[in-house]
């Protein structure tokens, strides 16, 4: 299966949490560009990108803030929100500015994001 | 001159001498001159026009003047009898005396001798007027003092002469219990000592006490009597007697202690909630606080818990990779595990600090449970629906669906309450999961209205709960899931539930697990101290 391998872009404020996801992603496969904050990121959002990883909570900006720009310039990019800190209105937020789903952090495991992740590209 | 007040009845058969002495009675001035003829007339007239003064003839036909004076003396013993006569015999005399006539005049009658003897009347007629005019008065006075007051009198040791029908009614004692007696028979245990000595330094300096005297009566009935003594001073300047009056004042004293007591309950109540009120604003905004500390907290903690567990997921990953021979391999692995578990149980305690920091200040409001119910089943729905067709109200659940169609309003924290519906929609899931057959899988969630409550069955048929988990399902770190769960869930729903006064019943019914979520219509939350 010659399928060429999907762009991730990962947008988190935490170096850390950029290189374990950098690290797991490309081990699974994927191509994965990371931003350490999301200014940067809508300036320089790679143009295949298929899936995005935004964090909410950033200091530069609010990630559910930065999502809709983030749209515009990648028309039809799915977006996997992640998220340390979660009250439902975010999350009610998050499905209305049609983000495809979202994943709390700590992840219960790394294959749970994987699954979610898979099922997003696959949908 | 005689004033006019005085009227005068004047008897005299012969006509010479009654005209002679009418033009003198004329000068006189008399309120009313009665002239007639003989004794019987004279009787008729004193009792028609009761005169003050009567002047007579002693010998008249039909009934002379003795016999008339006789009757009349005998109705009024008081009234002064001039008896006019020529004679003077012994019989006659002795007569008068015991008639009791007042004074004679022998014919021929003198102007001069008639105005002596009626000035001599006219004062003592006065005086007797006056005296009785007084006495009427003071009549009067007594009569509207007894119906007003309690009246007694002491002598100058404080020994009861006198007192009035309404001191009795009042103290309840009769005169005869009370007349001889000190007037401690009245005074209340609890009276004041220092009232008593202010009142005998007031009345034995010969002023007039006022006060306000709390006593017993004789059945043991406390009243309020406001009092004034006086003191009455005789021609020596001493003091003979005291007069004390009372008016009953213990429906007046109730009504000012009733009045005081609501008063000072009004104030104490409103201290009292103004406290409460200050209370529940300090609480409020400690809760806030530590709201706000518990999401800062939870984002901390959680952003270096992704990372390590990330990671160490990666270092089993790579431990397990290692060759099976390496002596090091099951030391290494175990130790990671170890290490893995704690990361888990930190993981635990800060979701559990999420429900905490969502707690602040959420108003409960009118909201449909139906709505919230989609709503729950809308954010669930990524995961349910690769798991289970969903049937909300008999109606197979889909995204869009009339939020509308039904009204189940209650007065909820909108939020947690949805919280709670998420909470216990992916545990059935999770539950449902592990039955093997997609299209065998059955989840029904049905709004039943009681007066009381409205109740929410979330039903499924994944095998019900185990009987080991079901006493103890709402602990905290109960789950039986073999991944993802906290085990927290249940627990905060539990909260969330008890916070609105409801309570979740789980049951197992048909090969299932049934909760059920009861929401009373109305009711105040709870407010939590924490």
């Amino acid at each position: 299966m010659d399928i060429k391998a999907k762009t991730i872009t990962i947008i988190d404020d935490e170096n850390e949490i950029l290189l374990m996801l950098e690290k797991h992603l490309t081990r699974q496969g994927y191509k994965v560009k990371t931003f350490d904050n999301p200014v940067t990121a809508i300036s320089s959002l790679p143009k295949d990108t298929d899936l995005i990883l935004l964090d909410i909570m950033m200091p530069q900006m609010n990630g559910l803030d930065a999502l809709p720009k983030l749209q515009e310039k990648v028309p039809n990019v799915k977006v996997l929100i992640m998220t340390a800190f979660s009250t439902l209105d975010k999350v009610l937020n998050a499905h209305r500015k049609r983000a495809n789903d979202y994943i709390m952090k700590p992840f219960s495991s790394l294959n749970d994001l994987s699954k979610k992740i898979d099922k997003i590209l696959n949908d | 001159m005689f004033s006019k007040d005085i009227s005068i009845l004047f008897v005299e058969d012969d006509d010479k001498i009654r005209t002679e002495i009418f033009e003198y009675l004329k000068q006189y001035d008399f309120k009313n001159i009665y002239t007639v003829t003989n004794g019987q007339e004279g009787l008729n007239s004193y009792i028609e026009y009761k005169p003050d003064i009567i002047l007579t003839d002693l010998r008249m036909p039909i009934l002379d003047g003795l016999e008339m004076s006789r009757k009349i003396k005998s109705i009024n013993e008081d009234i002064p009898i001039i008896l006019i006569t020529s004679l003077f015999e012994k019989e006659i005399t002795e007569a008068a005396v015991d008639i009791g006539i007042d004074a004679y005049l022998f014919k021929p009658i003198s102007n001069e001798r008639l105005e002596k003897v009626l000035e001599k009347y006219k004062n003592r007629i006065f005086q007797k007027k006056q005296h009785l005019n007084e006495q009427k008065l003071l009549e009067e006075y007594k009569g509207a003092i007894d119906a007003s007051a309690a009246v007694t009198k002491t002598d100058t040791q404080g020994i009861i002469t006198y007192v009035n029908d309404a001191f009795c009614e009042m103290s309840g004692y009769t005169k005869e219990e009370l007349i001889g007696k000190s007037h401690n028979i009245v005074k209340h245990p609890d009276t004041i000592p220092a009232i008593y000595l202010d009142m005998w330094k007031t009345i034995t300096n010969k002023k007039v006490w006022h006060g306000r005297l709390k006593n017993l009566n004789k059945n043991g009935r406390t009243y309020y009597q406001h009092t004034v003594i006086v003191p009455i001073i005789n021609e020596d300047n001493e003091i003979e007697e005291y007069i004390a009056l009372r008016q009953d004042i213990t429906d007046l004293f109730h009504q000012e202690e009733y009045l005081k007591k609501r008063i000072k309950e009004e104030v104490d109540k409103n201290l009292q909630l103004h406290k409460e009120k200050e209370n529940a604003k300090l609480l409020e905004e400690k809760f806030s606080i530590i709201g706000k500390m518990a999401a800062g907290i939870t984002h901390e903690i959680n952003t270096p818990l992704t990372y390590i567990r990330g990671n160490l997921e990666f270092l089993l990953n790579d431990i397990d990779s290692l060759d099976d021979s390496l002596q090091e391999k099951a030391y290494l692995l175990e130790d990671s595990r170890t290490i893995f578990n704690g990361v888990n149980r930190i993981a635990s305690i800060v979701e559990s600090m999420r429900e905490v920091a969502s707690q602040a200040k959420e108003n409960p409001e009118l909201h449909n449970l139906y709505a919230s119910l989609i709503t729950a089943l809308t954010l669930s729905f990524n995961k349910s629906k690769f798991i289970s067709n969903i049937k909300l109200q008999d109606e197979p659940f889909r995204i869009g669906m009339d939020k509308d169609k039904y009204n189940f309003s209650i007065p909820i924290q909108k939020q947690r309450v949805e919280q709670v519906f998420v909470i216990i929609i992916n545990n059935a899931l999770d539950a449902l999961k592990l039955k093997e057959d997609f299209d065998s899988r059955i989840f029904e969630i049905n709004i039943e209205n009681t007066n009381e409550y409205l109740i929410i069955n979330f039903k499924d048929n994944a095998g019900g709960i185990d009987k080991d988990i079901l006493p103890k399902i709402f602990d905290p770190f109960q789950s039986n899931k073999e991944e993802g769960g906290m085990g927290i869930g249940l627990n905060v729903a539990k909260r969330i539930i008890d916070d609105h006064g409801g309570k979740i019943i789980p049951l197992n019914v048909d090969n299932g697990a049934l909760f059920k979520v009861y929401l009373p219509h109305a009711r105040e939350l709870v407010t939590k101290d924490i």
